[in-house]
């Protein structure tokens, strides 16, 4: 565990200080041991060279990510509608995670969300699921505190997930829409409950079919409205943990599962907003509070 | 087999059975209108249809203006007005045109004029330039648009009915096309 520690936080100095470094083709930085080479790493695309990079991130330069942050993607995924993603920081890199942009390549609407981070998310833990319309790399482009832009992308192997039929009547799914579920998860080690300053880790749930405006009616074949959260707002009491601002690539009944540093808050406020203008908000009562 | 064969000789009706699978697909009498992925006919009237190793002499004589009519995934009218929206892409036959509105069955003014523009770009407004149509197989968009350059007075008109399937089975080159755009 040592060697391991030693050795990312040499590399991460190394990139730090020493190079900017091209994201080549392979995507995974020459840096790492096979062990923490991706199975699927991202591959060229010249969507990505054509429009795709000036529209993200315009002219900045964009460093390897690999050494800030892991991205868990699958190789293939078993519903397109619903590719799960996961991103984590790697311990002692010592930057903040400002902003996250989620974009797959070939997605109609490729920028899937953008995120901005408040400090209290700590080191960044974050999972949630997005649609493909077909094969290709999905990246993750995260600006830290110092202004530098940070990329890593795997490439996964789905399609059809942004015409995919809706996995409920979509009379129903409207009627239910704006439940939301907060899962608290015990990552408390033996501590103290009370402790302000301890990493906790939740799952937010919110019911939303998050129409794309590509799905079809079963029978009729009819074009369902497109109808999509494009606004999130997580607090942990007065403190902005993250907003989202995403478009329909973002899966049904949107989950996301993060962690944070307890600040000692009793609750989470989201509130979330549709582009229809349906405005959502729920309050948990935390477990972890004071 | 002998047996097979014996059977299918005596049989008038498996005869007739036989004569009916072997049919070929009828075409329409003006355009396909509906339901456009499904098996084709043999030929367009006035075009000449092509194999893949025929299109691939074609491509590699330099000589054939290649249109791609894959169509494109349309923007839902019902998406905010802000939202980016960017299609899809097609990976096809390199140095291929890309027009995605010209073969369905009944085209609307702009599609018209894609058509237009896009086949006086790839032929040079020479109405005898060479033009290969193609999509993928099975795609009654390439057989439309076939048959509405020869109305259009194209003299010679290829048909390439396998489109990018055949192409890519061989792994011949291709490469990122973009929507052509009227200039």
């Amino acid at each position: 565990m040592s060697i391991f520690r030693s050795h990312s936080f040499i590399v991460a100095f190394s990139v730090a200080f020493a190079l900017p470094v091209a994201v080549h083709a392979g995507g995974s930085s020459s840096f790492l041991p096979d062990y923490m080479k991706s199975a699927n790493p991202m591959q060229d695309s010249e969507t990505w060279d054509d429009y795709l990079r000036e529209e993200t991130v315009g002219a900045a330069m964009v460093f390897d990510g690999e050494d800030l942050m892991a991205l868990d993607a699958p190789v293939q995924a078993f519903d397109a509608a619903t590719v799960p993603f996961t991103l984590r920081q790697r311990d002692d890199t010592g930057a903040r995670i400002t902003n996250l942009k989620v974009v797959v390549d070939e997605n109609p609407m490729p920028l899937a969300a953008e995120f901005e981070f408040g400090p209290a998310m700590g080191t960044v833990t974050f999972e949630s699921r997005v649609r493909y319309d077909v094969y290709s790399n999905i990246r993750a482009i995260a600006t830290v505190d110092d202004g530098r832009i940070f990329m890593v992308g795997r490439f996964v192997q789905a399609a059809g997930g942004c015409s995919a039929a809706v996995s409920r009547d979509p009379v129903a799914a409207l009627a239910s829409m704006g439940q939301m579920r907060l899962k608290q998860f015990d990552t408390s080690g033996g501590q103290s409950r009370e402790v302000p300053g301890t990493e906790r880790e939740v799952q937010l749930m919110i019911r939303h079919p998050n129409f794309t405006g590509l799905q079809v009616r079963t029978g009729t074949l009819e074009h369902i409205d497109a109808r999509y959260i494009d606004f999130v707002e997580v607090r942990l009491g007065e403190e902005m943990l993250f907003t989202m601002t995403g478009g329909f690539s973002i899966s049904e009944n949107p989950s996301f599962r993060f962690s944070y540093i307890d600040n000692g808050a009793p609750q989470m406020t989201v509130r979330a907003v549709d582009t229809e203008g349906g405005e959502f908000t729920e309050t948990f009562a935390l477990r972890s509070g004071t | 087999m002998v047996k097979w064969a014996a059977l299918l000789i005596c049989g008038g009706w498996l005869a007739a059975v036989n004569s009916a699978v072997a049919q070929d697909v009828l075409a329409p009498e003006g355009y396909r209108q509906s339901n456009y992925d499904a098996p084709v006919p043999d030929d367009v009237p006035g075009a000449l249809t092509v194999d893949d190793d025929a299109a691939y002499a074609l491509w590699r004589s330099g000589r054939v203006a290649f249109v791609d009519v894959m169509p494109n995934l349309s923007r839902p009218e019902s998406l905010p007005a802000d939202a980016v929206w960017h299609g899809r892409s097609r990976q096809s036959v390199p140095g291929a045109i890309w027009l995605p509105d010209v073969g369905f069955g009944t085209l609307d003014a702009a599609a018209e004029a894609q058509l237009d523009a896009g086949l006086t770009a790839a032929t040079g407004g020479d109405r005898n330039a060479p033009v290969l149509f193609l999509c993928r197989s099975d795609c009654w968009m390439s057989w439309n648009a076939s048959k509405r350059a020869v109305e259009l007075g194209y003299g010679r008109v290829f048909w390439y009915p396998d489109g990018s399937t055949g192409w890519t089975f061989w792994n011949w080159p291709t490469s990122r096309l973009k929507v052509f755009e009227i200039q």
